[in-house]
């Protein structure tokens, strides 16, 4: 497959495109942080890390690829194992400070949300994820889902939406989350 | 303010870095004037990084199931064990069909009633009339390729899903290792076939091992065999509620999307992989219907009611499930 057919794919949303792209390159990305001091399930991580970021910005029309997919790839591969490599560096020297335990505040508020989202339903968290990580148009949204045209997919996303603001408004009020 | 959708699509798109630069600076000024406006962009962007977290994670998820191995030698050995169980899946098909006809010119006949398919010089069409015509577009290694990973990854069937049956994604290659069948041979073969009990599979396959070897019967060619095979890597499958739709289908980027009460009740997916294609049946609460593999639109399922076409889907059902008994 060509670069230009995984950026077509990848723009409709089509998550093979992403599979096939994890098995061409695994071995020589994951290579890059193995033969930079990592360990093989850091290289994974940082692999998939990367991908998703490409994925990210490809699927949401946010990507203009002046290289290879490889090259592209590569380069986010290596910055993402920098960056974790600094993290863990500073990790070994430094205490937790103040900054990083407003980080755990955040990620649990994120843990409370990701359980409202599960409550809404399969085809709510699609057409939330769709929108909000993907960047898919409502569309493609509709399409995917088969939605029978792009104002239900736009009704749909706007009552799920409003259904998961209520739900995590709930859960903030009994946990106090929000002072 | 929750239910103000313009509101709310305003800070959808500030968080999602949608607004021009003067749509940002404006708000911006907003957000600084206004501490209600505040509080809701800080409450909207926890929800944005919490929906985003989770798709990351559904998506990390999937990466994690994909085997990635060895690579391209892996992939290279995965074919040829594919080709070669292909291979014995069209010998044993046709073993199984031609072994149980009484009648030796049964080979050049259609023993099942579902499909007509073609040599290259008649073009036959499906007996069925809602299903649609099969032409030989040859499937590439790479489309093969390429489908893989998602088979491999967890597909996962809100409701107990079985597939029928074994794998065969014919190619040329396969094709032009089986041998030719004669018709002075075929009753003899067929007579000598039912001692056949399970073909070994075989990960490489020469012309001159199957001649030289004298346990192994000739499978005849017929059109079944050069056509047919089934397949238990199965297509995506994905059973939803639908408030709307209560018995509809339809494939979406090589995935089935099936609307319907499938949660609560056990349904089969048959996958019957022909030339060049691929044919799906559905059996639920002891009825089958047809799927097209083109059907892109939303429709209601149709249930069969060829008899004869449903009686060998039967036999197809149940000698898949129970292949023992072959």
């Amino acid at each position: 497959m060509k670069d230009s057919e995984v950026l077509e794919r990848i723009a409709r949303g089509d998550e093979k495109a992403l599979d096939f792209l994890y098995k061409k390159h695994y071995r020589m990305m994951t290579h890059i942080v193995i033969s930079h001091g990592g360990g093989e399930q850091e290289a994974k991580d940082v692999f998939q890390d990367a991908l998703i970021v490409f994925w990210q910005k490809a699927a949401s029309g946010n990507l203009v690829l002046t290289s290879k997919i490889s090259t592209y790839l590569y380069s986010i591969c290596q910055n993402l194992w920098r960056k974790e490599f600094e993290r863990k560096s500073k990790l070994v020297h430094e205490a937790k400070d103040s900054e990083e335990y407003l980080g755990e505040d955040s990620k649990e508020r994120v843990q409370i949300i990701r359980k409202c989202v599960a409550e809404l339903g399969s085809t709510c968290r699609k057409v939330l994820t769709y929108y909000y990580f993907d960047g898919l148009s409502m569309e493609l949204i509709a399409e995917k889902l088969g939605f029978a045209n792009t104002d239900t997919a736009k009704t749909k996303k706007y009552k799920c939406k409003k259904k998961l603001d209520e739900l995590v408004r709930s859960k903030y009020s009994k946990s106090d989350f929000m002072d | 303010m929750i239910g103000n959708s313009h509101h709310n699509d305003r800070l959808d798109n500030y968080l999602l870095g949608k607004l021009s630069a003067d749509e940002k600076a404006a708000m911006d000024a907003k957000l600084a004037a206004d501490s209600q406006l505040q509080e809701d962009m800080l409450f909207q962007q926890d929800i944005v990084h919490a929906l985003q977290e989770e798709r990351r994670l559904e998506l990390k998820n999937r990466l994690n199931s994909i085997e990635v191995g060895a690579g391209g030698f892996s992939s290279a050995i995965g074919l040829k064990i594919a080709a070669g169980v292909a291979l014995v899946g069209l010998m044993g098909t046709a073993i199984y069909f031609y072994g149980s006809s009484d009648e030796p010119e049964a080979a050049t006949e259609l023993p099942v009633g579902i499909i007509n398919f073609s040599d290259t010089d008649k073009p036959y069409t499906y007996s069925i009339p809602e299903m649609p015509a099969v032409t030989y577009t040859g499937t590439t290694v790479e489309k093969a390729e390429i489908s893989q990973p998602r088979e491999q990854s967890s597909v996962r069937p809100a409701a107990p899903v079985a597939i029928a049956d074994v794998k065969a994604p014919i190619s040329r290659k396969d094709k032009a290792v089986l041998p030719e069948a004669k018709n002075s041979n075929l009753k003899t073969d067929s007579q000598q076939n039912i001692q056949i009990q399970k073909p070994n599979v075989l990960s490489d396959f020469k012309d001159t091992e199957i001649s030289a070897s004298n346990h192994q019967p000739e499978a005849p060619v017929d059109a079944l065999a050069q056509n047919r095979q089934f397949s238990t890597q199965s297509i995506e499958v994905s059973a939803q509620l639908h408030e709307k739709y209560d018995f509809h289908y339809q494939f979406y980027d090589n995935k089935l999307f099936i609307y319907g009460d499938f949660k609560s009740k056990p349904y089969e997916i048959l996958e019957i992989n022909t030339e060049g294609s691929r044919v799906y049946y559905l059996f639920f609460e002891k009825n089958y219907y047809g799927l097209k593999n083109d059907q892109q639109k939303l429709v209601r399922l149709k249930k069969i009611s060829n008899e004869k076409l449903i009686k060998e889907l039967e036999i197809t059902r149940n000698q898949k499930m129970n292949p023992q008994h072959n």
